[in-house]
C-alpha cells in the first residue's frame, strides 16, 4: 500500500495493507480518536481524493450516503491496499498538547458558575494548565510548562528525599510549584487578552506529593511507612495563599488524596470517567511511574497502587529515552512480516521510549524470539521458521543480554524485556488483588479506563500482547488520556462535581498491596507474558 | 552420586508449580534410605540452588522461576529441619534479615532469605518496616555472623546508613557483617555507608554471604 496524506503532502509505503489511522500516525499525522478506534465517533474521519477503499460497516452507520460518495470514511476502519491519496481535515487531527477533556462538559448541578477560572493539572514532570469559561466549560487557551521541582530531584521519591535532607526542602519545593504555575496563569492571561482581575477560581489536583507541596505542607511524611499525609480533606483557601494574583476573592481548590500514593489526580481521574457512578464493575488504570488502580462495583471503590518505577519513561531501558524526538515510539509487523518502525518526529532514531518498549517486545514474542517465560533467545537458537531478515537482527549479548535490532543503531535487549516484565507484573498483581478481593476476575469488568499521558498513546493491541491490560474485549478499554486534567476542570465548572471530589476521596478505600500475603504470588504469576496465543 | 539426590537437585531446578511437594517427597526417600541430611543439603539442594543461581544471573530465568525453585527448597528443608536438629549439623552461618524502618517492600528480601537458607544458613528473617530496636533484640538474641538490610525507596535507604553508624559506634563491626541490598541500593553507595558487602540480587546475594562468612573465619582461623 501506499498512501500520501495531504495538505501535509507526506507519503506512507507499506509492503502489505493497512489502516489509514496506522499509516497516518507513521507520518507523525496522528489523528483524533475520542471513541478509542472503535468505529463510534466519526472524529477520526478523512477523505479519500483517489483509492478510496470500500465502505466498512461502521461508514454505513455514522456517515451519510453524500459524504461517502464523496470519499470520506473512518480512518480508524478503513484499510487501504493500493494506492491512496487522503486528505486530512484540520477537525480530525489530535491536539498536540495536554487536554483537559471533551469541548463541553455535562454538568451536575443546575447553576451554572459564572466568570473564567483556571485548571492545573500539577503533574511531577508537566504542569499544565487551562483558562476555561466556567458558564459553559469551554477551554479559552490551555499550556504546559516543566515543573521547577525538578531542579530538586526527578521522581517524587528524590523530592522527598529533598525535603528530608534540608531544613528549607519543603519550602523550596513549594516555591518551585507554586512559581511554576504562576507563570503558566500568567502566559494563559496574556496570550487571552482575559484580564487578571476576572478569573475567580482555580482547581488543582495532582499525587499526593504535589497537592501538599502546592498548598504548603510538608511532604517529608509521605517517603516512609505508613506513607501518611497531614493532608487528605479539599482544600479551599484564598487564591494568593498559592502564589497567584488574581481577582481580590479568588478561591484556590486543592483535590484531596485518598492515601498515601491514591493522590488527588486519582480522584479527578475517577469524577471524568464517571466511574464511581458505575452499576457494573469499571476500573482506572492510571498508568505512570507510580500507577494507580481503582475499582468501582456497585459496592464502592477500592484503590491500589502499584509501583511500576520509570520504565515507561525510559529509564532502567538500555538505550532508552523520553518520547521525544528520535525515540522509537512504534514498531510493528507489516502484513509481509517486515518490521515496520517509527519514531517521533519521524527523524532518525536515537532510542526507545515507553511505548516502543511494548511495541517491540509484543512484535518479538509474536516473532518467537521473546519466550513466553520472558528469556530472549540468541542467534544460535532463532526461532523456527523466522524469516532471515529477522534472524540477522538476532545479535548474542553477555550473560544472556541477548539483543534484537530494531534499527541499525537501536536495540532491544534482553533485559530491558525483564524491565517490562517487571513493570507490568507490578501493575497486574494489583489489579488481579483488587479483583480478586471483589470476587471478581477480568471478565467481569465492563470497561476499562486508562489513563495517564503515558496511556494516551499505548496501543491496545500491543499492551494486551504483552499483559499490561487485563484480557478483556479491546471495545471495553477507553483511553481517556489525561483524565485527571478533565476532572480538575469538572470540578471547576460544576459545583456537584467538586463536591463529588471530597466525597470520592473519602468513599475510596485504600488497599496497600505489600503487605498482602498473597501479593507476592500474585506478582509471580503476572510476570510471564500472555502464552502467545492470539489475542483477539 | 546417589540418585535421589540428582533427582532432587533435577526437581529444584525445574519450575512447575508440583516441584514443591515431589522436592518434599525425595528428601524423605532419601532420609529413608538412610543418607546424612548434610548430603541431601549439599548434593542436592544447594547444588541445585546453585545452578539456579547461575541461570538467573545468565537471564534464562527470571524471579517467578526463581520463586518456584526456592519453594521446593524450602518444602525440602521442611522436612529435613527435625532430622538436622537430631544431628546437631551446623549451619553454613546465621543471618538476620530485614526490610528496614519505613519501608513495607519484601520481595527481593524474602527471595534472598530464601536462596540463603538453600545455601545453607540459618535466616532469622525479621519482615518489614523493621526498627534498629527489633534488629538490636534479633542480633542479641540469635548472635548472627550476618545482618542483612533492604530497601526499596531512596527515602527509607538513609536508615540503613544510620543502623550502621549505630552499631560501629558501639563498636559492634566486628560482631557480624552487614550486607545490604535493594533497587536503589548501589555497590558505591554501600562502601559508602560502611557496609560489608552489596547483592544486586538474590543470587548474589548467597556468592556474598558465602565469601562474608569466608572473610569472618579468615582471621579466626586456629
Amino acid at each position: 500500500m501506499r498512501v500520501t496524506f495531504l495538505p501535509d503532502g507526506r507519503t506512507f509505503a507499506a509492503a502489505g495493507p493497512m489502516l489509514v489511522s496506522e499509516a497516518a500516525a507513521h507520518c507523525d499525522l496522528p489523528l483524533e480518536h475520542p471513541c478509542g478506534t472503535r468505529g463510534r465517533c466519526t472524529k477520526c474521519r478523512i477523505r479519500f481524493l483517489e483509492g478510496a477503499p470500500p465502505e466498512t460497516p461502521a461508514d454505513v452507520e455514522r456517515l451519510s450516503g453524500t459524504l461517502r460518495a464523496d470519499g470520506w470514511r473512518l480512518s480508524c476502519r478503513a484499510v487501504v491496499e493500493g494506492a491512496a491519496v487522503v486528505e486530512i481535515p484540520a477537525a480530525s487531527r489530535a491536539a498536540a498538547s495536554k487536554s483537559f477533556g471533551p469541548a463541553v462538559l455535562r454538568r451536575g448541578s443546575r447553576a451554572a458558575s459564572a466568570g473564567v477560572g483556571i485548571a492545573v493539572d500539577l503533574g511531577s514532570t508537566t504542569v499544565a494548565a487551562a483558562l476555561v469559561d466556567r458558564a459553559t466549560t469551554r477551554v479559552l487557551a490551555h499550556a504546559s510548562a516543566l515543573n521547577r521541582q525538578v531542579a530538586h530531584g526527578g521522581d517524587v521519591i528524590s523530592r522527598i528525599r529533598f525535603a528530608m535532607d534540608h531544613d528549607d526542602g519543603d519550602a523550596r519545593l513549594t516555591r518551585a510549584l507554586r512559581d511554576t504555575v504562576a507563570e503558566l496563569v500568567d502566559g494563559l492571561l496574556g496570550e487571552s487578552g482575559v484580564p487578571t482581575r476576572d478569573v475567580v477560581a482555580v482547581t488543582a489536583c495532582g499525587n499526593g506529593a504535589m497537592t501538599h507541596s502546592f498548598v504548603g505542607e510538608s511532604i517529608r511524611s509521605l517517603g516512609e511507612a505508613p506513607y501518611h499525609g497531614s493532608f487528605t480533606e479539599p482544600a479551599e483557601v484564598p487564591a494568593a495563599d498559592v502564589g497567584l494574583t488574581l481577582h481580590p476573592d479568588a478561591r484556590a481548590r486543592v483535590f484531596p488524596q485518598v492515601a498515601s500514593h491514591i493522590g488527588g489526580d486519582t480522584v479527578a481521574a475517577v469524577l471524568a470517567t464517571r466511574m464511581h457512578r458505575a452499576r457494573r464493575p469499571e476500573l482506572l488504570v492510571d498508568l505512570g511511574t507510580n500507577t494507580e488502580i481503582v475499582l468501582a462495583t456497585p459496592d464502592g471503590m477500592e484503590a491500589a497502587s502499584a509501583a511500576a518505577g520509570p520504565a515507561f519513561e525510559g529509564a532502567e531501558i538500555t538505550q532508552g529515552m523520553r518520547a521525544t524526538r528520535g525515540a522509537v515510539d512504534r514498531v510493528s509487523l507489516a502484513l509481509d512480516g517486515g518490521l515496520l518502525v517509527h519514531t517521533v518526529g519521524g527523524v532518525d532514531p536515537e532510542g526507545i521510549c515507553g511505548t516502543g518498549l511494548v511495541d517491540a517486545t509484543a512484535t518479538l514474542l509474536e516473532l518467537g524470539v521473546v519466550e513466553p517465560g520472558g528469556r530472549m533467545r540468541p542467534p544460535g537458537e532463532a526461532p523456527v521458521g523466522l524469516a532471515r531478515a529477522h534472524a540477522s537482527r538476532m545479535e548474542a549479548g553477555e550473560r544472556g543480554n541477548h539483543r534484537f535490532l530494531i534499527t541499525d543503531t537501536v536495540a532491544l535487549h534482553a533485559l530491558d524485556v525483564r524491565q517490562l516484565q517487571l513493570v507490568k507484573g507490578s501493575i497486574m498483581a494489583a489489579m488481579h488483588l483488587l479483583l480478586a478481593r471483589a470476587g471478581l476476575g477480568a471478565a467481569d469488568l465492563r470497561a476499562v479506563h486508562v489513563a495517564g499521558a503515558f496511556g494516551t498513546h499505548l496501543r491496545k493491541s500491543t499492551a494486551l500482547r504483552v499483559g499490561l491490560l487485563p484480557p478483556i474485549d479491546p471495545e471495553r478499554i477507553r483511553m481517556v488520556g489525561d483524565a485527571a486534567a478533565a476532572g480538575a476542570r469538572m470540578a471547576l465548572c460544576d459545583e456537584e462535581a467538586w463536591t463529588l471530589a471530597g466525597r470520592t476521596a473519602s468513599g475510596i478505600r485504600h488497599v496497600e498491596l505489600a503487605t498482602d500475603p498473597g501479593y507476592t504470588d500474585a506478582f509471580a504469576s503476572a510476570i510471564p507474558f500472555p502464552g502467545g496465543e492470539e489475542i483477539p | 552420586m546417589d540418585q535421589p539426590l540428582k533427582d532432587l537437585a533435577a526437581v529444584i531446578m525445574e519450575h512447575t508449580p508440583d516441584t514443591r511437594d515431589r522436592a518434599a517427597e525425595l528428601t524423605r526417600k532419601a532420609l529413608a534410605t538412610g543418607v546424612e541430611p548434610e548430603r541431601i543439603i549439599d548434593e542436592g539442594l544447594v547444588a541445585g540452588m546453585a545452578d539456579v543461581g547461575r541461570r538467573f544471573r545468565d537471564n534464562e530465568i527470571f524471579v517467578p522461576e526463581v520463586l518456584l525453585s526456592a519453594r521446593a527448597m524450602q518444602a525440602a528443608l521442611d522436612v529435613l529441619e527435625p532430622v538436622l536438629a537430631e544431628y546437631g549439623l551446623e549451619p553454613v552461618g546465621r543471618c538476620v534479615l530485614g526490610t528496614v524502618q519505613g519501608d513495607i517492600h519484601d520481595i527481593g528480601k524474602n527471595l534472598v532469605s530464601m536462596m540463603l537458607r538453600g545455601a545453607g544458613f540459618e535466616v532469622v528473617d525479621l519482615g518489614v518496616n523493621v526498627s534498629l530496636q527489633k534488629f538490636d533484640a534479633a542480633i542479641e538474641e540469635h548472635e548472627p555472623h550476618l545482618v542483612g538490610m533492604s530497601a526499596l525507596l531512596t527515602t527509607t535507604m538513609p536508615r540503613m546508613e544510620k543502623n550502621i553508624a549505630e552499631w560501629s559506634g558501639r563498636g559492634w563491626t566486628d560482631r557480624f557483617s552487614v550486607m545490604v541490598g535493594g533497587a536503589p541500593v548501589s555497590e558505591a553507595w554501600a562502601a559508602e555507608i560502611g557496609a560489608d558487602g552489596y547483592g544486586r540480587d538474590a543470587a548474589s546475594a548467597v556468592d556474598l554471604a558465602l565469601s562474608l562468612m569466608e572473610a569472618r573465619r579468615g582471621p579466626r582461623a586456629r
